[in-house]
């Protein structure tokens, strides 16, 4: 008669437990847990047909912006120390007469230039490519965009903005500040010293971030996703939310991610 | 050893009838399905429901299983001459579980050779698209021994709804659903608390251990396994608790 009275007084403690957290906590009866498992496939660029190349170079003057916007190619981007801005544009499509339409346009207003391909009649993407070799004086703002591609940005010092969609993102050195949109991509950011914007959805994200003066302001929230820090940050879970937050140091540069079904990983060196 | 193999083979025995039935009863449909497929009456894609049939019905049939042997020991009061006998529970409910897990087994064999020998074409057609037939003998390995891990589960799960219900006079169905429930609420709440601790295993490349490169380039997949572990334990300390009740019952009721 015991055994069957303390089966069920732990089963009504376990209830009121599981009752106590699907009220409090939020917990859906399903699960909240993170998810265990990451699939990522690598964006390859395919191999066109045929290829041309264009060449501009630009000096800056009173040019502080820089604006690339590419597809099923590569973008890379540098900072130097010259006063000139650098694009060699690689056009890849099908066949020649695709090819022929094609032309990187590279246009100036007011204080911005932007490249991007023309030239599309409404043909599959596939068809047609374009990949990006970009340097640029340091300390410029630079907005990519990409499609189906890769981004390689190297030693960068300048205001980098990133828009990226089912595309790889590799950014190794940034000084300076990043603001990086991210949808169906893998964005892996190493050697980032200063404030940094991240929002992804269906992403795998990494950061890793150097010690700077100031230290950072953490604002992390990951929905649906998985959260990996070792900032030291509390880390909260709430329904399906995974929320940390705290400065280090004097936490004057801000990290804000905002993530959504995928993995982000927060590195501190 | 030799009184878990004598449990292990009663609980075969007992299932030996429904296990030919249904197996009867897949190479029967996968028969029918060729032969109308051989004469044209019906597409090449009824193959396909033809074997996903039988995949789809074993887990439910895993289920239906665990709460049967353990009924038909209540239903027909041999679950005192069980207890009488000088073994522990953990004994009795491993033999039961290994026993499901054999079943099952037998059954998953009986389907792929089904599948080999009515829809030879047209394995051999998806064998185009695939690496080799070693890489699909691996992975198809793979599954199976992780499939195994969550069929167990599954059986552990029910088999402690189904002891925990008997402990209770009245309402037994609603308490072994209940216990259901809450038995999985516990092992993934006890994941999530755990985790932290397992934090430093490092992830399990499954694209490696599927070799899942020679399917298609670039394929990454990790595993991180540090949720899973507590998870996993919880599982085990049911399997220990619902032994545990089971050996101690007949005290309860005498």
């Amino acid at each position: 008669m015991r055994i069957r009275r303390i089966t069920l007084a732990v089963l009504f403690l376990l209830t009121v437990l599981m009752i106590a957290d699907v009220r409090y906590l939020g917990t859906d009866l399903s699960t909240n847990r993170q998810s265990s498992i990451n699939f990522n496939v690598d964006r390859k660029a395919p191999d066109f047909a045929v290829e041309k190349q264009q060449t501009f170079v630009q000096p800056q003057n009173g040019l502080t912006a820089l604006v690339v916007k590419g597809q099923l190619g590569t973008i890379e981007l540098t900072s130097t120390t010259e006063n000139t801005i650098k694009v060699s544009a690689t056009i890849g499509a099908e066949n020649q007469e695709v090819l022929d339409r094609l032309e990187v346009k590279e246009t100036v207003s007011g204080s911005e230039v932007r490249y991007e391909l023309t030239g599309q009649n409404g043909e599959g993407m596939a068809e047609s490519g374009v990949s990006f070799v970009v340097e640029i004086p340091a300390g410029m703002e630079a907005s990519i965009e990409q499609n189906f591609g890769s981004i390689k940005v190297d030693s960068f010092v300048g205001f980098l903005s990133l828009d990226s969609n089912f595309s790889d993102v590799d950014v190794r050195g940034l000084e300076g500040t990043a603001t990086i949109q991210s949808n169906f991509s893998d964005v892996d950011l190493r050697q980032i010293a200063g404030p940094i914007t991240l929002q992804d959805s269906f992403s795998t994200s990494t950061v890793e971030l150097l010690p700077i003066d100031g230290g950072y302001d953490f604002d992390l929230e990951v929905n649906n996703g998985t959260l990996k820090q070792n900032a030291g940050l509390k880390v909260n879970r709430v329904e399906k939310r995974t929320l940390a937050q705290g400065p280090t140091g004097e936490g004057v540069h801000p990290v804000v991610i905002r993530s959504s079904f995928g993995t982000v990983t927060v590195k501190l060196d | 050893m030799k009184s878990f193999l004598r449990l292990l083979r009663k609980d075969l025995e007992a299932s030996r009838w429904p296990m030919g039935f249904l197996s009867a009863i897949t190479l029967g449909i996968m028969l029918l399905v060729s032969l109308k497929i051989a004469t044209g009456g019906w597409p090449t894609q009824a193959a396909i429901a033809a074997v996903t049939f039988p995949l789809v019905f074993l887990p439910l049939w895993v289920l239906w299983q665990s709460f049967q042997t353990l009924r038909t020991e209540w239903r027909e009061d041999t679950v005192y001459t069980l207890l009488v006998l000088p073994e522990p529970g953990w004994k009795i409910m491993l033999a039961k579980l290994s026993a499901i897990l054999l079943e099952y087994t037998v059954l998953l064999v009986v389907t792929v050779v089904g599948m080999l020998i009515f829809f030879f074409p047209m394995v051999q057609e998806a064998m185009l698209v695939l690496p080799g037939a070693g890489w699909v003998v691996r992975n198809g390995i793979l599954l199976y021994v992780f499939s195994l891990f969550m069929i167990a589960s599954t059986i552990i799960f029910v088999q402690l709804a189904f002891v925990v219900s008997k402990m209770v006079g009245r309402l037994q169905g609603l308490v072994a659903l209940w216990t259901l429930l809450l038995s999985g609420w516990l092992v993934d709440r006890l994941g999530i608390l755990l985790e932290p601790l397992f934090g430093w295993i490092p992830t399990i490349p499954v694209h490696a251990l599927f070799r899942l490169n020679e399917l298609k380039q670039g394929m990454v997949a990790d595993w991180n396994i540090a949720p899973e572990i507590g998870t996993w334990l919880g599982t085990l300390a049911l399997l220990v608790l619902t032994s545990y009740i089971f050996e101690h019952y007949v005290e309860v009721n005498g």
